[in-house]
């Protein structure tokens, strides 16, 4: 308990500074303002605006990233509730009661009661993660090759169990972004693969290009397929504090969705929209009246914003302690790490406690200033709303255009990007999804160098993986994951759940 | 028999894990393969592009007989238009400077929209780059050049 509090301490002592306290507000106010952007879902956001912390020293950086992060979540959830359209599929459930209730002409307190839901589940989650992250580095710290490779493994079957479509085509993806992270040179025996002796490419993809390409320049593309007009809720938006008895009604929703979302953000590949589609259909099961859901009802809303926000910000163990992204967006922070020269793994808490401990005390702080600060601003936010699209996207491009230039100053990359644009527009007509390439792409490096390493020790006896306890677990539970995967009840379930978009 | 394609979607999708299938087991003959003891750099691609080939053929084979009967509706204007701007700004901007670059981006993709209005681009593009240059030239120091040289 002590040492929890001299770590938060640390954090406390980190963050407020007026520099690293601006960085921490330009961060969260960004996100929202790039998020709120329809049609831009939080991982663009974080992907767009990665440049801008390029030239900072890493803790200002990675603060600032974190406070997109969730500036970006933030900024979904207005957007979902207002205009009905999700940025990323952990918002579709926002859309439904969230909606309903702008459309009744309650969109005040619907985006009032998501900010304080989420609000609270970022303070509950923060204290989860200061709980929870340093014994869990402390068993990771003793994994060695076997057990990471075996964990990797694990990661990459949930994510292949919990995408939206067909799991073939998951796998499918999986293992391609495995093969394109291969690209480059061969840390082990130096050669260059994948390269067809382009110098650029030798020196590998650069993830901000595989997630700008597949997400970013895909997703505009996709938008200008569909020929639609929105109809926003922007007029309406008064009063954001909810009255009494709104909070009254939603209280005890927030904290069952705060729960909900912390133990699921930590499990690798389920993330954000698991436990909100989880705490929504709680939520429904024990009203007392459930067919008010869908219609406007205000638990319907805080529950899965809540539930949303938590596993957003627990997803944050399994990435800083184990290296282990939980999502595409956590994915995408993760490369970020790496660009700042950071090894993710066990080691961060101990070799950088002050990164770690200031990183998650800013988690805090970010989102006591999205309550207070942004709050009162939602009218700016709202009036962002009722930019057309058609001027959006193409200053969403040029960013991203120049934000990929910026990384090597190489315009080469900006035309590695046109193709996996091309690449992630096609995936998307096929109906082969987005996420699970782009977590294998990042997982793939460590990956390899990890399978290699176990089997160059036990002299290449493949039975290391199940002979070392925890390997073993987590190769177990990987093949749990596939069993239930193919049995017909959970299939039927997961079908439910997954298509509602 | 005659065989008829049920499934657009997963006609192609596997045709294409097909190819990069193929194509990554053929490239990686060109590195040592190695053993299992001591991989060389050929091992695991050679091992990924074997499990993506069996993928891609079961997804093919499917798309004859199970799944939902799908097509494929492109609309080319998007996708041609956006991706050709993104292009030209990559083409442009070392030679020609930030400002003709995102001239030539914002013009081709607002062409990309339904909506494209002309007046409405230049506006978009005027207010685009006197933002993008206080902010990346003059402020990040993003290393670029702002004008063609002359």
């Amino acid at each position: 308990m002590v040492e929890l509090l001299d770590h938060l301490a640390l954090g406390f002592s980190v963050v407020l500074t007026p520099e690293t306290l601006l960085y921490c507000f330009l961060g969260v106010t960004l996100g929202t303002l790039v998020g709120v952007l329809p049609g831009v879902g939080p991982l663009a956001t974080i992907a767009v605006l990665l440049p801008f912390t390029f030239n900072l020293p890493t803790i200002p950086a990675l603060i600032m990233l974190a406070g997109i992060y969730y500036g970006s979540q933030y900024g979904g959830s207005t957007t979902a509730i207002l205009l009905k359209v999700p940025g990323e599929s952990s918002a579709v459930v926002a859309c439904l009661d969230g909606h309903e209730m702008a459309r009744q002409g309650r969109a005040g307190p619907a985006l009032g009661i998501a900010a304080l839901g989420s609000f609270f589940a970022g303070t509950v989650a923060t204290v989860v993660i200061a709980l929870f992250a340093p014994p869990l580095a402390a068993v990771a710290l003793e994994f060695g090759a076997p057990e990471f490779f075996s964990l990797m493994v694990l990661g990459l079957i949930s994510a292949i169990v919990l995408a939206h479509g067909d799991m073939l085509k998951a796998v499918a993806m999986v293992i391609l972004g495995l093969i394109a992270s291969l690209v480059g040179i061969d840390t082990n025996s130096g050669e260059t693969r994948f390269a067809f002796g382009s110098l650029q490419l030798a020196e590998g993809l650069s993830f901000v290009i595989v997630a700008l390409g597949m997400f970013g320049f895909a997703e505009v593309i996709v938008n200008l397929e569909r020929h639609e007009t929105r109809e926003p809720f922007t007029d309406k938006v008064r009063n954001i504090l909810p009255s009494w008895n709104d909070i009254k009604q939603a209280w005890k929703a927030v904290v069952r969705g705060t729960v909900l979302g912390a133990f699921f953000g930590v499990l690798p590949g389920t993330g954000a929209t698991i436990s909100a589609f989880a705490s929504y259909s709680l939520e429904k099961k024990i009203a007392k009246d459930p067919s008010r859901f869908g219609k406007g009802a205000i638990e319907g809303l805080a529950g899965p914003e809540s539930a949303n926000n938590s596993a957003a910000q627990t997803a944050f163990i399994p990435m800083l302690t184990l290296g282990l992204p939980a999502s595409a967006t956590m994915a995408v922070m993760l490369g970020a790490l790496t660009l700042q020269g950071i090894n993710p793994g066990p080691q961060v808490m101990t070799s950088n406690p002050d990164l770690f401990w200031g990183l998650i005390v800013s988690m805090w702080i970010g989102n006591l200033m999205l309550v207070v600060l942004n709050l009162p601003m939602i009218g700016i936010w709202v009036r962002l709303l009722t930019v057309p699209y058609r001027y959006l996207y193409p200053a969403v491009l040029v960013f991203a255009c120049i934000g990929i230039y910026s990384v090597n100053n190489a315009t080469f990359d900006i035309l590695v990007t046109v193709g996996f644009a091309l690449f992630g527009y096609l995936c998307a007509k096929l109906e082969c999804e987005a996420a699970p390439f782009l977590l294998a792409f990042i997982l793939g490096t460590p990956m390899e160098e990890h399978f290699r390493r176990a089997l160059l020790i036990s002299h290449g006896d493949l039975t290391t993986f199940i002979r070392q306890p925890i390997s073993a677990g987590f190769l177990a539970a990987s093949v749990v994951l596939l069993l239930f995967m193919i049995a017909p009840a959970f299939r039927k379930t997961r079908e439910e759940v997954m298509i509602e978009d | 028999m005659h065989l008829r394609i049920r499934s657009q979607k997963d006609f192609y999708a596997g045709l294409m894990f097909i190819g990069f299938g193929i194509f990554a087991v053929y490239e990686s003959r060109k590195y040592d393969f190695g053993a299992l003891e001591r991989m060389g750099p050929g091992y695991f691609p050679t091992i990924l592009g074997i499990m993506l080939l069996t993928i891609g053929t079961a997804i093919f084979l499917r798309s004859f007989s199970a799944g939902a009967i799908s097509k494929i509706v492109i609309d080319l204007r998007p996708i041609v238009l956006v991706l050709s701007g993104v292009a030209a700004f990559g083409l442009l901007l070392n030679t020609a400077g930030l400002v003709v670059a995102t001239f030539a981006l914002v013009l081709l993709s607002c062409l990309g929209s339904w909506e494209f209005r002309l007046r409405d681009s230049l506006i978009l593009f005027l207010i685009l780059i006197v933002f993008c240059s206080a902010v990346f030239y003059y402020g990040l120091e993003v290393s670029m050049r702002l004008w063609p040289e002359f």
